[in-house]
């Protein structure tokens, strides 16, 4: 991997898919399970204490509680096999940016993608109210 | 008060300049000549609900999250209409250190939502109930006969009674707003015209030609606005800044052209067979769709159900739409006179709900995002179209923030937060 400019984006956990390429590893910052297809690789921790542990690729969805402590594991990095690490990190979290920031610092190509909430129906006129809705965008040519 | 913040749907900053000196506009006239009135780019794409919210909010789509009238609920292809409830920022009246404001008539702020002041919603406004906050100002509208919209099927009766009746409605407004203004102390009121918007829709064509026996009709209607306009700046001192502004331009309209249409035609869009089609009958197969205006979305894998464009194909097939949009034909005339990415037009949390291609009308073209595939050219009675250029700006006085020199809608609340936090400091 080489170094790049530090990309940032934002998604959904349903959606993840849409940012990712073949070639990325994924490394969940949040406790939500991503829908990252079949293909999808992840970096997970071979021991829940840091001091002994590993990151290391596997095929199943997985998170990784964010602490200071992994920051000297992301040396490793650069020897796996991977184009890009896609960080993915909880909205307001700091903990996405700080991650970013290593990585980008140690000269490995990573994007920061944010988590956000998905823009469901309650996000949206009521039901009842689409019809009449519909018929006044439709008089503005809209529909 | 601090801040009067003027809307004028729709109005070209051209017109409103041409109309102030040719004298159909009086008032303007002379507010014109006590500040800067400068052209401002419209939001992308060129829509009421994304252009009042850029303004309103001071970011764009990528940052308030709405990107039309009409947007498909995330992970899924059911059709959502925009709301107050869209929103995923702030307007300038919700901000923590804003004092009471009375808004009156904002598009998209339907249903209205708590705020320190009054509110009574703008389009896709239905029901006034649901429309005013706080609640107990609800009589005090209906006793003005304040309609949220005007009755559209009075288009059906001919052009001149739909005149009088966007004048019914106007009046009504400004009847509320005179007298909500005298009620209290209001630190910011926003108030917008949106029959302008109505007007220039369906009456482009008399405006553009003098000989047409409704071309008056519709000087006479701007003349009504500036009366309003007049009657405002009567009421307005010296200490508070006033500021005015349209949410996109105007231009003539002579053909609606179906982008679905076309995106079917050259295979990009496939259908499974049904009577109402609509997003929800797209095929896995389908690689790209269309909303209003001329929103152009891939069907990602991961973000719609069906969809089966993975992330590693977006880039050649953005381009293969690009030519193929811009190579367009109809009647020999061109259709789309620019594409513009989606990654690149837009910023902010947002921004992944962004369309993946903004396609821009040529002249004379109005983009339709329509899911219903028998019409490519639609039958209308629209003949004016909105335009992305020449939206207006206009700021009295010379005390306020610098005027980009590509003003864009989001740009407005950054030139007037500097003056209207001095004269709060002031006070």
């Amino acid at each position: 991997m080489t170094a790049a400019t530090i990309t940032q984006c934002s998604s959904t956990a349903a959606s993840i898919t849409e940012v990712l390429l073949g070639g990325d590893l994924i490394l969940n910052l949040t406790a939500q399970s991503l829908a990252a297809g079949n293909q999808a690789r992840f970096l997970q921790l071979t021991a829940a204490d840091h001091s002994d542990s590993r990151l290391q690729i596997c095929s199943q969805v997985a998170s990784v509680a964010w602490s200071e402590t992994l920051i000297p594991l992301f040396d490793q990095l650069r020897q796996l096999d991977a184009d890009r690490i896609v960080v993915v990190a909880d909205q307001n979290s700091p903990a996405g940016l700080q991650a970013i920031q290593e990585l980008s610092s140690r000269g490995i190509r990573c994007l920061l993608c944010t988590l956000m909430e998905d823009c469901g129906a309650n996000a949206f006129m009521d039901e009842e109210d689409a019809e009449a809705v519909a018929e006044r965008l439709r008089q503005l040519g809209y529909l | 008060m601090d801040l009067f913040l003027l809307g004028i749907d729709g109005l070209p900053r051209w017109m409103w300049q041409r109309f102030a000196d040719s004298g159909v506009m009086p008032h303007s006239q002379q507010l014109l000549r006590s500040g800067t009135l400068v052209p401002m780019k419209s939001s992308l794409p060129e829509v009421s609900s994304a252009a009042w919210a850029s303004i309103i909010t001071g970011l764009n789509p990528g940052g308030h999250n709405v990107f039309g009238f009409t947007d498909l609920m995330d992970g899924s292809y059911s059709l959502g209409f925009t709301s107050s409830r869209t929103f995923r920022a702030k307007p300038f009246w919700a901000q923590p250190d804003a004092g009471p404001s009375l808004i009156i008539n904002v598009p998209q702020t339907y249903p209205a939502q708590p705020l320190n002041g009054m509110l009574v919603s703008g389009f896709v406004a239905l029901d006034l109930k649901r429309a005013v906050y706080p609640a107990e100002q609800l009589s005090s509208l209906e006793n003005l006969n304040y309609a949220v919209d005007a009755d559209m099927t009075v288009l059906q009766q001919g052009k001149p009674q739909f005149v009088q009746e966007l004048r019914r409605v106007m009046n009504a407004r400004c009847e509320a707003l005179h007298q909500h203004w005298d009620r209290q102390s209001w630190q910011q009121i926003m108030f917008v015209f949106t029959g302008t918007d109505r007007l220039n829709h369906y009456l482009w064509e008399d405006f553009e030609d003098p000989t047409s026996p409704l071309h008056q009709t519709f000087l006479d209607y701007y003349h009504e606005v500036d009366r309003h306009i007049g009657r405002i700046l009567e009421r307005l001192d010296d200490r508070t800044l006033l500021a005015a502004v349209s949410d996109h331009g105007f231009a003539r309209q002579r053909r609606s052209i179906n982008v679905n249409c076309l995106l079917a035609e050259a295979g990009y869009l496939r259908l499974k067979s049904s009577t109402r089609p609509s997003w929800s009958d797209m095929l896995p197969e389908t690689r790209a769709f269309a909303m209003d205006p001329g929103r152009i979305y891939l069907h990602r894998q991961g973000r719609y159900p069906g969809g089966s464009v993975q992330a590693d194909e977006a880039e050649s097939l953005m381009q293969e739409l690009e030519r193929y949009l811009l190579g367009l034909q109809v009647e020999g005339c061109p259709v789309v006179s620019q594409v513009l990415r989606g990654a690149e037009i837009y910023s902010g949390p947002f921004a992944h709900r962004a369309p993946d291609l903004v396609a821009l009308p040529a002249t004379d073209v109005a983009l339709s995002g329509r899911m219903n595939l028998q019409e490519l050219i639609e039958p209308t009675l629209i003949n004016g179209r909105h335009t992305h250029e020449e939206s207006t700006f206009f700021v009295r006085g010379t005390q306020h923030g610098v005027i980009p020199a590509d003003m864009r809608v989001e740009d407005v609340l950054q030139v007037l937060q500097p003056q209207v936090s001095t004269l709060q400091k002031a006070a």
